[in-house]
């Protein structure tokens, strides 16, 4: 029964909160084991809350019991990315270099998410400052196929959701980095668009392309805590202050009459032959729910990964400068050679790249006048082994990093399985602050399919 | 403009202040050939446009 509680959506958990079917107790109760029985085959937290989380966990039961519950988000555990500034807890980046910092204030989405009544259950793995690798607490691995990558940067995160050690947690993508172990670990992530949710007290790694946003195990799930996390921040001068709706009304309106964007460049190009199978199967199933597939061109899209590698890496720079010059040798090599790459470009390189930018934005932007959505693969592949991704790891932003580079939102789901059992996302791209479409297109396929219920058979490693 | 040699990457990183190992400094070269050469290729010709280049944020409909 308690692993039964660990897959169960938020929507759904909720609900039995609120009839009192279940105790936020019982929730983080049954999660705390299973964390403590799966966390060290699958590196998932670097830090687990469990005496404050039980506290809260108490306390939100007596609250709720008072007739006091304050929303749908009340006595559902949340986990954190590690570079997500919790107060009294550490937060290390997985870097040498912050291993005993304790930040004194929380990051705004932390706040809203305790405002909402969530309960912080512990902070999940990243690769250092969310472009390195995992190499001081492990690297995370997809519980589908603990000998492959859990991708990154959100890896903990995605993994935890996906092995029933999480309920929801958060991530942060600059390249891809929720999309990418959402769709490797098979669950729903969204990245918002820039500026629908704050910053504020998140490390930053390049600040014109991270974004913060849900990693869940339902569309639907997404939709419920991204309406708590969004909105604009007077500390984040980058936030919107575009009116948040209630995202869950979207849910049930179908797809029919919706106009899908298949894209004739770069995004269906050389995929692996499963991977390709699979996403024409689920553009094929949203045809038979009613939308219509129109291709598009986006011809820039090809050339368009280098211009966000710049972009990324001189921002990078921007926001780790002082800290290389001091303690270069207590970064990992890989974190180290991508952001000190930053250095060596030219403000002209800069500004090229970001006129590119521009140019590409509007090429987007054209697109989606025509449809209301853009339909991809999240990814050309379905799986990395974690030697492969320690020695020579492949290039996995090829899919996500073009709407880094625009801000649009991006929501990735699960369409398949391989042969092999390892997850197959499906990415579904949006007008700027329509995430709304996004969950709408989303939730009708997942309802139509069976993808999101399938559980991952876990063995504790030796 | 200063061409981009290994020569110039190591004394940039040394007036940085950065102390990049031999193996950095190549691994650092050979990606930023690639990122300069793809820049390069798809230079933009007007360089002068009346919307700021800067235009990643856009308004809700």
């Amino acid at each position: 029964m308690d692993a039964e509680l660990c897959f169960l959506p938020a929507t759904v958990l909720t609900e039995q909160i609120a009839h009192r079917r279940v105790s936020p107790v019982e929730i983080v109760t049954a999660l705390l084991d299973r964390i403590d029985r799966y966390n060290d085959t699958l590196h998932s937290y670097i830090t687990v809350c469990r005496e404050s989380a039980l506290a809260d966990a108490r306390a939100a039961e007596r609250e709720i019991a008072a007739g006091r519950r304050r929303g749908p988000l009340h006595g559902l555990p949340i986990a954190h990315k590690d570079i997500v500034f919790t107060r009294g807890v550490r937060t290390t980046c997985h870097s040498k270099t912050m291993l005993d910092f304790v930040p004194e204030a929380d990051a705004t989405v932390v706040r809203r998410l305790a405002d909402a009544g969530m309960i912080v259950l512990g902070k999940t793995n990243t690769t250092e400052f969310a472009i390195g690798t995992m190499d001081l607490f492990g690297t995370a691995r997809t519980p589908w196929g603990t000998t492959h990558y859990s991708g990154g940067s959100s890896g903990g995160a995605g993994n935890a959701v996906a092995a029933g050690l999480a309920v929801v947690a958060t991530g942060s993508d600059t390249g891809g980095s929720i999309r990418i172990p959402s769709a490797l670990c098979g669950v729903a992530g969204l990245k918002p668009t820039y500026g629908r949710v704050s910053r504020h007290g998140v490390f930053p790694l390049s600040f014109s392309m991270d974004h913060v946003g849900p990693m869940c195990r339902t569309v639907g799930d997404c939709a419920l805590v991204l309406r708590a996390l969004a909105g604009a921040d007077p500390h984040d001068p980058t936030s919107s202050g575009v009116p948040v709706p209630d995202y869950t009304t979207e849910l049930g309106r179908g797809v029919k009459g919706l106009r899908l964007g298949i894209p004739q460049q770069h995004f269906y190009d050389q995929l692996d032959p499963e991977v390709d199978r699979t996403v024409r199967a689920a553009l094929r199933q949203l045809e038979a729910l009613g939308a219509t597939p129109v291709p598009v061109d986006l011809p820039r899209a090809t050339e368009i990964g280098f211009v966000g590698w710049a972009l990324l890496a001189a921002e990078a720079y921007g926001a780790h400068a002082g800290r290389l010059r001091t303690r270069y040798a207590d970064y990992g090599l890989r974190a180290r050679q991508r952001i000190a790459a930053g250095a060596f470009l030219t403000a002209a390189e800069y500004q090229q790249a970001a006129q590119l930018r521009g140019v590409w934005t509007r090429e987007v932007n054209a697109v989606l006048a025509r449809v209301d959505a853009i339909v991809t693969p999240t990814m050309p592949f379905a799986g990395i082994p974690v030697e492969v991704q320690n020695r020579t790891p492949p290039e996995t932003t090829w899919g996500t990093i073009p709407f880094n580079l625009t801000g649009h939102p991006a929501l990735t789901l699960p369409c398949g399985f391989t042969a092999a059992g390892l997850p197959v996302g499906l990415q579904l791209v949006g007008r700027a602050f329509d995430e709304g479409t996004l969950f709408r297109i989303g939730h009708a396929y997942e309802q139509s399919t069976e993808w999101h219920t399938r559980r991952p058979m876990l063995e504790v490693r030796a | 403009m200063t061409a981009f040699t290994k020569e110039w990457l190591k004394a940039e990183a040394a007036a940085q202040g950065l102390a990049l190992t031999d193996a950095d400094a190549e691994a650092i070269f050979q990606r930023l050939t690639l990122v300069k050469a793809a820049l390069a290729a798809q230079r933009v010709e007007a360089t002068e446009t009346l919307e700021p280049p800067y235009q990643f944020v856009m308004p809700a409909e």
